[in-house]
């Protein structure tokens, strides 16, 4: 038993009033004149018996009132099976991911499982607690009528989510509403690869019964768009873009930009682990920051029928090259430069970038260095790179063989360029404090465990003589791409193109003011993260009034992986429960089976209205005895 | 009384009743002897004790005021139909005795008596009862107005011995209302003003015990006194006059009217 204000049994002290009384009743004070004390005495002496068994009968009584009624103050609660519901702090567990927005007998399923809610919320009373947890984790408290109201206002995600942390979460708040009955109830479509999340996706709920309520339902044919890259970030009108369709039966696909259809086709039967790979050329008669989606056939679940891509439609960077950057660097440039990757420009002009030796005299920013091949030149290129305001120096100059090593992490062709990279000689980076500010992200690669290749605002600087003696890095195949994305990424003005998940959290946002959404409505933004949208799309990020890049927000593509999904007819707990450890895990495929085994985790009541009638009862009966005829019936 | 006879003076004789002016002439010794007019003699036995002058509620009576008001209203009924009527007030002890006469002056002879002093530790209700007797020599009415809280046993054997002697014995018990209910709220100590015998009770807890009680005690005095031969009528100072006062005039079962 528990008690939810378990202050109010200090009132359970009250209780020795009566007891008290009792005791000192043969100490009264107060005189009175009674001529019949003659009665009095007559019948103390023949009722005496009756009357001690009165007196401790109403004595019991009296305490047993006030008891009651101190014990019923602080809220009571007991498991007695079979006496309706105890209040219970129940969280609501909705999976509203992507493909809960299937629809099947022109209801979706997230309708289905929101009618299912909707009828749990009704059953409770206000001596509980509710909570409304969603598939990314959002929480709404509060009365019954505000979960109602949250619960009309929920809409599928546009990804997945991530199911075991909205668990977790669950389970943390049925547990706090303690010392009522904790129950998490759980929703959701059944996708069996609903716990397949990046990270921990194991969840303990310990004490914690999970009631999982998933329909049985047939399976049905989705078309989805698993996956699209557009490249190069900048088209120069033109780029290509790569899609991945999955579709039970043929479809017809379409590529939109800017709104506009710029090619389309038609694919084969092909399901989701071998999805038909395309690749269009397209070249948009549009410039600026474009959006650009991948389109099939409507089905029955429609979030997947669409796969968002953005590219930047503009001229290609501008670079000057000095010839002390090397020949392996201008051969590379004249070749970028004849496939119209590149342009020259002026150096000095505004956008253009320059390519030079760090000990080049007036070089200005932006700029990709490298170290010089003399190394008397050592001096001149630290000064240079002192006036450029670049937070790094060349140190000593080392002859070791050494591979460079990749320390971004990422997947893209310029890391892949660096990682394993021979080098013979090297003057490795040493960080200062003047003239700006260095962090280790800013380091692009080692070598020798020192800083070989990093980046800034405004410059990539390079530990090595962009020679073969140096490094092997232009000799690489990956040299070109990689001299192409630093000097249009990093130091051109392409923008950034990030790629995200619904819900998920991202860093870098520095600098920007707002998203700017599919509809033109800003998202504005403080700080250096953001919260991933929940609705897949592009959004453009905004630096004041100008676009510097985009966020294409698309669901997992494990996410249209509706057939595995239980059929209809197949019994047992979803796979996914199987992650859920704790002492109860069940799973039901009837709402109302489902709600009365929900509220069956809390069978029992609350005493205080037990408690309340017990007390009017003692009462009631304390008067009764108090007035009853002992000796009426003798006479 | 109207005169009758002269007869001899016999030694006893009261000397009230010799005739001195045939005694002065003739120097015989003669008394004279009456004829009475009245139809009956009655003697009123008043208790006058402690507990006769309580009441429950300062807005009713006490049960002395209420059986002195009883009482000179049965005087005066009885004088109007030419009875001699009499008054003993007791409590531990006689306290005043007043002969009965049938004169119009003998009611505020009574009434003048109910200001004597009273109200002593004690009724001797059996003993006031005989004392009456005594005192009405041929058959008669005795009244008795007290509130009995004395044990029925002495009460029923006098009251016995009266109707041996021929006279009619009524027995009117006085009780305040709130002997009977016991309308008490608090809790406190109870002690009886002539015995000074003391009992701790919570009234909202014995009442209906007590109301039992009482009407066990009422029960038993009822036959104790109709045992004996008496008449019993129970009077509560709540109520009218009447009530009571109808219950002691009539029939006495033989025939007789009080």
């Amino acid at each position: 038993m528990g008690f939810l204000a378990p202050a109010f049994l200090a009132l359970a002290v009250l209780a020795g009033v009566p007891l008290l009384v009792h005791l000192l009743r043969r100490r009264v004070g107060r005189i009175v004149e009674f001529p019949a004390v003659r009665y009095l005495l007559r019948m103390e002496k023949e009722h005496s018996r009756e009357l001690k068994l009165r007196h401790r009968l109403l004595l019991v009584l009296r305490v047993l009132a006030v008891v009651a009624v101190a014990i019923a103050a602080a809220r009571p609660m007991a498991r007695l099976t079979g006496l309706g519901h105890a209040p219970v702090a129940i969280a609501v567990l909705i999976d509203n991911s992507m493909s809960s927005g299937a629809v099947r007998d022109g209801q979706s399923v997230l309708e289905v499982l929101r009618s299912d809610a909707r009828s749990l919320l009704g059953a409770l009373t206000e001596a509980d607690r509710a909570w409304i947890v969603t598939a990314d984790g959002r929480v709404v408290g509060g009365s019954t009528t505000v979960l109602l109201q949250a619960l009309s206002e929920i809409q599928p995600l546009g990804g997945r989510g991530n199911l075991p942390n909205a668990t977790r979460r669950a389970i943390a708040l049925a547990r706090s509403g303690a010392p009522r009955a904790s129950v998490v109830a759980m929703l959701s479509d059944g996708q069996q690869n609903a716990f397949d999340v990046v990270g921990d996706s194991t969840v303990a709920a310990g004490e914690v019964p999970v009631m999982a309520l998933v329909h049985p339902h047939t399976a049905f044919r989705n078309r989805s768009v698993l996956a699209v890259d557009a490249t190069p970030a900048r088209w120069t009108p033109g780029g290509t873009v790569s899609f991945q369709i999955a579709s039970p039966d043929s479809s017809a696909w379409r590529i939109a930009l800017d709104g506009r259809t710029v090619a389309r086709g038609t694919v084969g039967a092909s399901p989701v682990p071998s999805p038909v790979r395309l690749t269009q050329r397209l070249a948009s008669t549009s410039t600026g920051w474009l959006r650009g989606s991948v389109e099939v056939d409507p089905d029955e679940l429609r979030g997947d029928d669409a796969r968002w891509f953005a590219v930047r439609v503009a001229p290609p960077p501008s670079v000057a090259a000095r010839n002390d950057a090397g020949p392996f660097v201008t051969a590379a440039l004249n070749t970028l430069v004849d496939e119209t990757r590149l342009v020259r420009g002026s150096e000095g002009s505004n956008g253009v970038v320059t390519v030079a030796s760090a000990d080049a005299a007036s070089v200005r920013g932006p700029a990709l260095l490298a170290a010089p091949s003399d190394p008397l030149r050592v001096g001149e290129a630290n000064r240079t790179l002192t006036r450029l305001g670049i937070p790094w120096r060349f140190g000593a100059i080392a002859r070791d063989q050494v591979l460079a090593r990749d320390v971004t992490r990422a997947s893209n062709s310029s890391a892949v360029a660096l990682e394993g990279t021979q080098v013979r000689t090297r003057y490795p980076l040493l960080r200062t404090s003047a003239g700006g500010t260095a962090l280790a992200s800013d380091t692009l690669a080692t070598a020798g465990g020192a800083p070989w290749v990093v980046a800034g605002a405004n410059y990539v600087l390079v530990a090595s003589p962009l020679e073969p003696e140096a490094t092997d890095l232009p000799l690489r195949a990956v040299f070109l791409p990689w001299l192409l994305e630093v000097l249009s990424k990093r130091l051109g003005d392409d923008g950034r193109v990030l790629q995200a998940h619904p819900g998920e959290h991202l860093g870098g946002m520095d600098g920007l003011s707002a998203l700017e959404r599919p509809d033109g409505g800003l998202i504005a933004l403080s700080g250096d993260r953001v919260t991933v949208p929940n609705a897949a799309g592009v959004y453009f990020l905004r630096r004041q009034a100008t676009r510097v890049g985009a966020l294409v927000v698309n669901a997992e593509a494990e996410e249209s992986d509706i057939a595995s999904q239980p059929a209809a007819g197949v019994k047992g707990a979803s796979p996914f429960l199987s992650r859920i450890t704790g002492r109860a895990v069940a799973q039901e495929s009837d709402g109302g089976r489902w709600r009365t085994r929900v509220l069956e985790q809390s069978s029992g009541r609350s005493l205080l209205n037990v408690l309340l009638l017990m007390a009017l009862a003692a009462v009631v009966l304390e008067a009764w005895v108090s007035r009853l005829s002992v000796a009426s019936r003798s006479v | 009384m109207e005169f009758a006879e002269h007869r001899p003076y016999i030694p006893g004789d009261d000397l009230r009743y010799l005739d001195w002016k045939i005694a002065a002439r003739t120097d015989r010794w003669v008394v004279k002897q009456f004829e009475e007019e009245t139809n009956a003699r009655a003697m009123i036995v008043l208790d006058v004790s402690r507990s006769m002058q309580w009441t429950g509620d300062p807005a009713r009576l006490t049960k002395l005021a209420y059986a002195e008001r009883l009482a000179a209203a049965i005087a005066l009924l009885l004088i109007r139909q030419r009875d001699a009527v009499g008054l003993i007030r007791f409590d531990a002890a006689l306290r005043s005795v007043v002969p009965a006469r049938g004169q119009r002056a003998q009611w505020r002879r009574l009434v003048a008596a109910f200001t004597e002093p009273g109200g002593g530790s004690a009724s001797d209700v059996a003993g006031a009862l005989l004392q009456a007797g005594r005192m009405v020599r041929r058959p008669g009415f005795v009244v008795l107005l007290s509130d009995l809280l004395v044990d029925p046993e002495p009460v029923a054997e006098a009251a016995r011995a009266l109707r041996a002697s021929g006279h009619e014995v009524l027995v009117l018990h006085v009780l305040d209302p709130a002997e009977r209910d016991f309308p008490e709220s608090a809790e406190a100590l109870y002690r009886d003003p002539e015995s000074l015998a003391e009992m701790a009770a919570t009234p909202s807890d014995v009442r209906v015990s007590y109301q039992a009680t009482v009407q066990e005690a009422l029960a038993e005095w009822r036959a104790a006194i109709g045992r004996s031969g008496a008449r019993y009528a129970l009077a509560t100072t709540d109520e009218p006059f009447g009530r009571p006062l109808r219950q002691l005039v009539g029939s006495n079962g033989r025939g007789a009217k009080i």
